[in-house]
């Protein structure tokens, strides 16, 4: 279940970019480890978080939370059948910024699982924020 | 955060598929979807041996979940986003189905597609 949430690297980088929505899981500051909150956020209306920690939230969360506040939607596509004309295959991300490709699958290198193609391309994402 | 999991009408079709991964929460007797507790999910049991597979429970995965379940049956869904809409398509097996030009809210597309690749899974498992 824990391979569900994003990574720590992820994390602390949401919490500097202002994300701050209600999680099931926060990592703890300095040792990156990962716990689950001990309420019930699903029957809580807002769970407040004690600035000390870092949110965990779920990989989805985090690409909604993208396309709510920064209108950036990432998309992998399946590159595992086409070994030959790709030079590779796996699966690919691009990146799509207020409906223009600012991304595209060229400059996606090949991952292994669309997870750390979300991954990678969260990371990316945030850069192009920052930007 | 309940907009974090699937609707009871796919957790259904999905336990009817056999989907039994660990959740985040499940639906009751009565349908009401119920936080599974943290300390069955630190032990990262399946609800259903933990709550002594109780017929009339239904895991509720998130929908990240589904993606993977159904990527792990072999079905690929993705969807993109383009200037003038959504773009969503199923990938069975190398052969890709599109469905194009989406105006609906982002979750409504997500909850239609995977609607459909559930569809697609069931025809397969008559086949099978």
């Amino acid at each position: 279940m824990k391979d569900q949430f994003v990574t720590y690297e992820i994390a602390l980088k949401l919490k500097e970019l202002g994300f701050d929505e209600g999680c099931f899981g926060y990592y703890s500051p300095g040792n990156n480890e990962f716990s689950f909150f001990n309420e019930y956020p699903l029957l809580e209306t807002v769970l407040k978080a004690d600035n000390s920690i870092i949110l965990a939230p779920l990989r989805q969360q985090c690409i909604d939370w993208l396309l709510k506040e920064h209108n950036i939607f990432i998309s992998i596509e399946d590159y595992t059948f086409v070994d030959m004309i790709n030079d590779g295959s796996g699966y690919k991300y691009y990146i799509n910024v207020y409906g223009c490709c600012e991304v595209g699958v060229s400059q996606s290198p090949f991952f292994n699982t669309p997870k750390l193609a979300y991954e990678h391309a969260i990371l990316t994402s945030f850069d192009l924020i920052e930007r | 955060m309940k907009a974090q999991f699937v609707t009871y009408e796919i957790a259904l079709k999905l336990k009817e598929l056999g989907f039994d991964s660990p959740c985040l929460a499940y639906f009751n007797g009565d349908g009401e979807i119920c936080q599974t507790s943290w300390d069955i999910l630190e032990s990262n049991e399946k609800l259903n041996y933990v709550m002594g597979n109780k017929s009339d429970l239904i895991l509720c995965p998130i929908w990240q979940q589904v993606f993977d379940f159904l990527h792990n049956k072999h079905i690929y869904v993705c969807i993109s986003k383009q200037e003038y809409g959504w773009h969503t398509s199923i990938k069975r097996k190398g052969k890709m189905t599109k469905y194009d030009n989406w105006l609906e809210p982002f979750i409504e597309v997500r909850k239609q597609i995977i609607l459909k690749a559930i569809k697609l899974k069931y025809k397969n498992c008559l086949i099978e």
